[in-house]
Parts: structure tokens; C-alpha cells; sequence
């Protein structure tokens, strides 16, 4: 029993030492969002943040057709918690993307039309929402989906 | 009834229109910024007037007032400006813009005068390089023809030496300093700044200036001063030349015929050197001809020592046939004009400037000497005179203090014997 309380006493010491370094607080949010040409690859570059990743697999994943990509703009905004948000013309959904291991993982996807695609689709920044405006509407996002009016209460 | 539905209609359309207002892209915003702000950018490039440049500053402040509200989202956008730097940019580029054409529009009133004086000054100069000309050619000339002569040349040095002054600075007008010191010209800049040497004859009167100047060496003849002075302006002439030529050139590379004009100022300014250098020798030739020595022409170095050295052999070999003739020869040659004038005055010049050597200046100051051994017997010299009676007298008191020692020392053995 001595030893039992000897050895919790000890982890006690031992476990915070053993905790990941967290630095809070910290935004990631992008003031505005980036409209990307997408190349004849499916490739897109955002030469403010350096960042460069395929948009194949999110146009099949969308449309089911593996070239739906060419000729397309994506729409990518990143929000505080360091969430991507993606989005073009014709989607039915908004994507939400957390970074992984040298790639994007889907977080969520997010429904916004069950019928047809929306037109000319845009994100603002709007801490601690995601706005996106389409065909004049506008819906605070979160990462797990559209905000009601009390989420930000 | 009707009133509530007007008023309900009005307030549905507000509510629209302020949705609207809301619903406005930020992505949108930041690139209606942007390209308004590379349109005014465009405007001050292209802008042709002092007016034009005006009117964008009351485009900046419209500017400024419409995106105020924005500014926020601007600061955070416009990576690695911010809504501000990007006003001041555009203000600093608008103010530098102005300061070329407020220089430009001063220096066309510049120009503009110095044109008429530089015709004057042209006519002027044409008139009496025809009258020196003229005087020149004539065989017998008295006194008041010398004196009307040089009262010419000295006139026609002033103008001459004032056109190439006003001529310099209007080539140095053209051009705005900033884009001298690396800058670049817009082609509308490039249009005036062509139109308006077209306008001056500026390529004309650069090519008259060289000319005027090169046919002023060849019907005159001028001293070291004059010559260090016209050297000094063509060297000043070819470096404003140098600096600006090629921006010039660049203008007018659009106008074929023209870039032919432009390259024969390049020669004419290879030719003016020439000249002086010639009119170098031909004035060293000149005053030996005052002096009433006919020299061969000479145009460098090597002719120089050659045709004088020459001359020195001959007068040498004179020497031993009329030894009085050629004495009065090497005072003339020498005494007069070597030692006097060309040796002191000429030669180092002629070193400095790299068209003698010194090992050419010694070979004609070996043979001068020679020439004086020749014709002038070297005085008798006293000194040697001196000198060798001192050591003779020595000798001799030498000689009697020995002998009077010899006569003192006898005795005394003497008086040991005894």
C-alpha cells in the first residue's frame, strides 16, 4: 500500500514534465480569403502562405467526375482555430480541411444546398465565423456546420 | 391603407439594399483596392501634363475616402503594405511626377530663350570666320589690318566659346537630372523631349558648335592659354555628351535618319580632338616662322623630332662652310624660340598630353647642344687658369720649405761629431 502511494505521488511529479508544449492563445485566421486558378494538374499555389496541395480528389469527391476540376476556381479561407474552408462555383457543400501529416484531411463537409449548386460562392473572415455569401445569402460557418444565432452567444 | 403598404415597400427595399451592402465580398474589396490603386499608378505614368498630374490628386483623396471604411480589412490584406503606406506610395509617386514636369516645363522656357541667342550667336560667328578668313589671304598686311585681325579672332573666340556654352546647356536641359542619373523616361516624356530638340535644332547646333570650333583652330593660330582653354571646353562638351548622348539616342532610335545625325557627332567630336592636337603643332610651327624658321609641317611626335633635328644636322653642316650664318641661324632657332618659348612652354605640355616623349625631347636637346658647341667656341675658361697657378704655387713653396729644412738640420750633425 506504502509503495502504491509512493508510486502516485511519483507520477504526479512526473506527468506534467511528460505533456506536449502548447503556445495559446494563437490565430490562424486569414483576413480574406484567396481565390485560386486551378492548373491544367488540378494544382494550386497561394503565394502569400507559400502553400501548394492538389484539388483532384475535393472536385471527384464533389462532383463525381475526376476533370470537373479544370477550368475551376477554388475559394479557400482559413479560420482562428487554423481550419481550411473550401469552396467553388456549382458546390453543394462547403469542405472543411484540417492539415495532416503533409496533407489536407476532411474535417467536415458541410451541406449548404441539397438540391442544385450554389453561385458565386465567397468567404469572409468573421471571427469566430466563417461567412460565406452566395446568390445575395449569407451563413455563418463553423467547422461543424452552419451557426445558429446562439453559437456565438 | 395605401400609405402602410408605400411605407412597408420602402422599408423591404432598405432592408434589401442593406443586406446587400453587408453581403459584400472582402475578397472583392480588396481587389477593386487593388486595381484602383494600379490605376491611378497607370495614370501618373502616362500623364502628359503638369494639369493631368493635378486632377490625380483629387482622384487619390476620392480614392482614400472610399476605402476608408475598409481599412481595417485593407491593413490585414495589403501584405506587406497597409492601406496607408499604399496612399502615401501613391502621393510620393504623384509629388516625384510633378517634380520632373515642373523641371521640364522651366527648362522648355530655358531652351526656348537660348535658341534665339544661339542663332544670333551662330550668324555672328559665321560673319567673322569669313572675315578672318579673308584677312588671312590677304598678302600685305599693315597695322591696323593686324590689329582689325586679332580684334576679330578675339571676338569670335568669346562667341564661339559663349554658343558652345549656351548649346551645352541646352543639351543638359533636355533631359531631366533624375533620368540622367539612371532613370527611365516614359514614351510620352521621350515624344516631348524629341519634339522639343526638334524644335531647338539641338543635333544641329551640336554639329555647328564642333565645326566652328574645329574651322576657328584651322584659320587660327593660338597660344598655350587659348589652346588649354579650348581643350578644356571640348573635353566639358564630350563628357555632357557621353552623359546624355546616349538617352538621346535612345529617343531618337525611332527616327532612322536621325540616328545617322547622331553618329556623325560622335566623329565630329573625334575630329574636333584632332584638331587641336594639329593646331598644337601648327602653333609651335608658327612662332618658329615668326621667328623667320621655315619648318616642314610636322603632326606628331615623331615628325616633330625628325623635321627638328633634321633641320639642326643641316645647319651643323652649314656650320663649316658659313660658321656666321649659322650662328645667327641657332640664336634665331635657340636663343629666340627654344630656350624661351618651346622648351618651357610646348614640351612639357606636349608630354603631359602624351604626344612627345621625353627620350624625343632629349634627342632634340642633345642635337641643339651639339648645334651650340658647333657655332658657339666655348669661352675661355679662367677658372682652369687659377687653378693651375695655385698649384704651382704650391709646388714652389713646397719645394723651398724642403730645401730650408735640409739647410737646418746640417749643422747640427755638426756639433754630434764634435
Amino acid at each position: 500500500m506504502k509503495s502504491i502511494k509512493y508510486l502516485a505521488f511519483l507520477s504526479l511529479l512526473l506527468l506534467p514534465a511528460c505533456s506536449a508544449l502548447i503556445l495559446k492563445p494563437a490565430d490562424f485566421a486569414w483576413p480574406v480569403e484567396s481565390v485560386l486558378q486551378i492548373d491544367s494538374t488540378g494544382n494550386v499555389h497561394i503565394q502569400r502562405y507559400s502553400l501548394s496541395f492538389n484539388t483532384e480528389n475535393l472536385f471527384y469527391k464533389e462532383t463525381k467526375d475526376s476533370s470537373a476540376y479544370k477550368n475551376q476556381q477554388l475559394r479557400v479561407i482559413r479560420n482562428t482555430k487554423g481550419l481550411y474552408f473550401m469552396v467553388a462555383n456549382n458546390f453543394k457543400n462547403v469542405y472543411v480541411f484540417k492539415v495532416d501529416d503533409g496533407a489536407f484531411r476532411l474535417d467536415n463537409k458541410i451541406e449548404i444546398s441539397d438540391t442544385t449548386g450554389i453561385q458565386n460562392p465567397a468567404f469572409n473572415q468573421r471571427p469566430p465565423y466563417i461567412q460565406l455569401i452566395y446568390e445575395g445569402k449569407k451563413v455563418n460557418l463553423t467547422a461543424s456546420g452552419i451557426a445558429k444565432e446562439e453559437d456565438k452567444k | 391603407m395605401k400609405r402602410i403598404n408605400i411605407f412597408m415597400m420602402f422599408l423591404l427595399l432598405l432592408i434589401a439594399s442593406t443586406n446587400l451592402i453587408f453581403a459584400q465580398q472582402d475578397y472583392q474589396i480588396v481587389q477593386n483596392f487593388k486595381a484602383k490603386q494600379q490605376q491611378i499608378q497607370d495614370s501618373i505614368k502616362t500623364a502628359s501634363s503638369l494639369e493631368q498630374l493635378k486632377k490625380i490628386h483629387i482622384q487619390i483623396d476620392r480614392f482614400e475616402n472610399e476605402f476608408i471604411a475598409h481599412k481595417s480589412l485593407l491593413d490585414q490584406s495589403l501584405y506587406p503594405d497597409n492601406f496607408n503606406t499604399t496612399i502615401e506610395k501613391l502621393n510620393n509617386q504623384l509629388n516625384l511626377r510633378e517634380q520632373d514636369y515642373t523641371q521640364i516645363t522651366t527648362l522648355q522656357v530655358q531652351v526656348s530663350q537660348m535658341k534665339v541667342q544661339i542663332d544670333s550667336l551662330n550668324l555672328k560667328s559665321a560673319i567673322l570666320i569669313n572675315q578672318i578668313q579673308q584677312m588671312q589671304e590677304e598678302r600685305s598686311k599693315d597695322k591696323a589690318t593686324i590689329a582689325r585681325l586679332e580684334k576679330n579672332i578675339n571676338e569670335l573666340r568669346y562667341s564661339l566659346h559663349k554658343r558652345d556654352r549656351l548649346v551645352m546647356t541646352m543639351l543638359d536641359s533636355l533631359i531631366p537630372p533624375s533620368i540622367v542619373e539612371g532613370g527611365k523616361l516614359t514614351s510620352t516624356e521621350k515624344n516631348e523631349i524629341y519634339s522639343k530638340a526638334k524644335k531647338n535644332d539641338i543635333i544641329y547646333n551640336i554639329k555647328k558648335s564642333i565645326n566652328d570650333n574645329i574651322k576657328f583652330l584651322e584659320v587660327t593660330s593660338l597660344n598655350l592659354t587659348d589652346i588649354e582653354s579650348i581643350q578644356k571646353q571640348q573635353h566639358d562638351f564630350l563628357k555632357l555628351w557621353r552623359g546624355i548622348g546616349p538617352q538621346i539616342l535612345d529617343i531618337y532610335s525611332a527616327h532612322k535618319q536621325n540616328v545617322k545625325n547622331m553618329k556623325e557627332i560622335d566623329s565630329a567630336f573625334v575630329s574636333w580632338h584632332e584638331a587641336i592636337k594639329q593646331e598644337v603643332w601648327n602653333s609651335i610651327r608658327k612662332i618658329y616662322s615668326d621667328h623667320g624658321i621655315n619648318l616642314t609641317g610636322f603632326s606628331n611626335g615623331e615628325q616633330f623630332t625628325e623635321i627638328l633635328t633634321g633641320f639642326i644636322s643641316d645647319e651643323i653642316k652649314n656650320a663649316d662652310a658659313d660658321i656666321e650664318g649659322s650662328r645667327k641661324v641657332y640664336k634665331r632657332f635657340a636663343d629666340s624660340v627654344w630656350f624661351v618659348n618651346v622648351k618651357p612652354t610646348w614640351i612639357p605640355y606636349l608630354i603631359n598630353n602624351k604626344m612627345l616623349t621625353n627620350t624625343q625631347a632629349d634627342v632634340i636637346n642633345i642635337k641643339v647642344s651639339q648645334w651650340q658647341s658647333a657655332v658657339i667656341p666655348s669661352p675661355f675658361n679662367w677658372l682652369y687658369v687659377v687653378i693651375a697657378i695655385l698649384v704651382i704655387f704650391i709646388v714652389i713653396l713646397l719645394f723651398k720649405f724642403n730645401s730650408a729644412k735640409k739647410e737646418l738640420v746640417k749643422p747640427e750633425e755638426n756639433t754630434k761629431k764634435e
